[in-house]
């Protein structure tokens, strides 16, 4: 089934709304917009009756560690303590937000009205979608990090006192879909005997924005406080050879995924960093081999090598991609590129 | 009562940053034109994306209930349709999401939406290969059917696509090829078994 056809099946299912749907639905619409927002069920009191107890006492634990104890409330305030067991997931919805909790875990939902929303993670792994039609800040806590959500979605894994984010929805899905013990990475600092800081500073200080970063760990206060310079992401550790040993870093330390390789290029080319970007990119098309990621990897070469008016290198690797031909819908991107890079040429594109 | 709204606005209507200030403001009437102006459109992305399916109205309704609330956010720097889209993007991929994990989708309930397609589909072997289609992108991960969908029926570009679901073009574009590999291999398996 070709692409026309695909679109051609699915754009005949389309039918206009009739007047009756139209009226129907407005009536419904009109009858929950001029309702309060009811705020969201409880979790059955019988399922966490015995993890409940347990949670508010971690919870005040850790709002008196992150708050110093001077927590106040206003009157529009409300908390909702969440668990998860194994297994489980708990799902919480404000407006224009949402918040899943996958177990085991713990985690707390502050609002205050419908401006301000703080999800404090004790443990577990949460996943906050703020959506398309965002209206609250949110902010998300955890015993070593404190940090305004930006991005559309966010999670945030605590785990042995081990803080992951991921701000994209690859990495997210990674996180989610693998709840095994996290294996620190390169970046990663296991919780030591050294003496603890006596206030928590903010650990992550977002240097680009939240969409580029993969997933990555937070280390916890009282590194963070000793070591502040040690902290790389997945685009510092490249910059090194991949068999040199990383300095300091956990003996079981993992290289840097292929995908998240890819993630350090894009960023260096939304820098302007395109020397960096081709180095990276030419190392996935050549671990990648004829893989998606390499392949996209050679799109992008081309698009580069493109602006950089190195015509005869750019048209190489569109070729390559239309000749493997082993994504179809890259084939066609790459088609379209190459008439590009002919016409910049001043050659016609002959397609 | 209020009066019902029912066909689109007449032309002498206020425009529509008014319309956003009134409706933002509390007026309900403000809001019914503009829901008037836009559910067809929301209607028609939402049917691409989920299927002739009969819980579309409910899902324009959680668009626009959606929007409602977020109307005090909307910055205006977005094209009103680009931002309601983003919403119904959500919207259907909520609904994707919760019906795959309800149990699998037997034959039927396929058959039974394709039977249900408007009358310009009517001829049985159309309805036959919408049925298949729909089958196909049924099996599909809710992310990868949309970003195909919007891709190949709406023909939007990959950073046009990033903007509605709210990730990378290059998440977009891989999100389109592994559904384009994942059709594949669904037509190759179906083509095996008959």
């Amino acid at each position: 089934m070709t692409q026309a056809d695909l679109a051609r099946v699915i754009n005949s299912t389309v039918e206009p709304l009739s007047d009756i749907g139209r009226s129907s639905t407005w009536r419904r619409i009109e009858q929950a917009i001029s309702e309060p927002e009811r705020s969201p069920a409880r979790v059955p009191r019988h399922r966490v009756v015995g993890g409940f107890c347990i949670a508010a006492v971690a919870f005040v634990a850790l709002l008196l560690a992150v708050r110093g104890g001077s927590s106040s409330s206003t009157s529009t305030r409300s908390s909702e303590s969440l668990v998860a067991t194994a297994g489980e997931r708990v799902d919480r919805s404000w407006a224009g937000g949402q918040l899943t909790l996958h177990g085991p875990g713990m985690a707390e939902l502050v609002r205050d009205g419908d401006e301000r929303v703080t999800v404090i993670v004790a443990e577990g792994t949460a996943v906050m979608r703020r959506g398309a039609d965002a209206v609250t800040s949110l902010s998300v806590r955890t015993a070593s990090l404190e940090t305004e959500v930006t991005s559309e979605v966010f999670a945030v894994r605590v785990y042995d006192g081990i803080t992951v984010i991921a701000t994209s929805e690859q990495h997210i899905d990674g996180l989610v879909e693998h709840l095994e013990p996290v294996v620190p990475a390169q970046d990663a600092v296991e919780p030591g005997g050294e003496p603890e800081p006596a206030e928590s500073e903010p650990v992550v200080e977002p240097t680009k924005p939240e969409a580029e970063r993969p997933a990555r760990r937070i280390r916890t206060p009282k590194h963070a406080a000793s070591e502040p310079a040690q902290e790389h992401d997945a685009e510092d550790t490249e910059t090194k050879p991949a068999a040199e040993p990383e300095p300091e870093s956990d003996p079981r330390a993992e290289p840097p995924t292929l995908d998240e390789i890819y993630a350090s290029a894009e960023s260096a080319i939304a820098r302007g960093d395109t020397d960096r970007a081709v180095r990276l990119l030419e190392r996935i098309v050549r671990d990648d081999g004829r893989g998606l990621l390499a392949t996209s990897a050679r799109y992008d070469l081309a698009l580069v090598a493109l602006g950089r008016e190195q015509y005869d290198r750019a048209l190489a690797f569109v070729d390559e991609i239309i000749a493997s031909g082993t994504v179809p819908s890259l084939k066609e991107a790459a088609r379209r590129l190459r008439c590009r890079i002919l016409e910049a040429q001043g050659e016609p594109c002959g397609e | 009562v209020k009066p019902l709204p029912t066909k689109a606005p007449p032309e002498p209507t206020p425009d529509l940053p008014e319309l956003l200030d009134r409706a933002c403001a509390g007026d309900q009437r403000a809001f019914a034109l503009l829901y008037n102006a836009n559910a067809s459109k929301v209607y028609g992305l939402l049917t691409r994306l989920v299927g002739p399916v009969a819980e579309r109205e409910d899902l324009l309704q959680e668009v626009f209930i959606r929007f409602h609330r977020a109307l005090p956010s909307y910055r205006r720097d977005a094209a009103l349709a680009t931002f309601l889209h983003r919403i119904a993007v959500r919207v259907a991929y909520d609904h994707l999401r919760r019906r795959g994990r309800q149990p699998k989708l037997s034959a039927q309930p396929v058959n039974e939406v394709a039977g249900s397609l408007p009358s310009a589909a009517d001829g049985s072997a159309h309805r036959e290969e919408v049925g298949e289609v729909l089958a196909l992108l049924a099996q599909l991960k809710p992310k990868q059917r949309i970003a195909l969908v919007l891709r190949v029926a709406l023909d939007l570009s990959y950073p046009e696509i990033a903007d509605l679901v709210g990730c990378r073009p290059a998440t977009a574009r891989m999100r389109v090829a592994a559904a384009n590999r994942a059709l594949d291999k669904l037509t190759a398996r179906k083509r095996r078994s008959s």
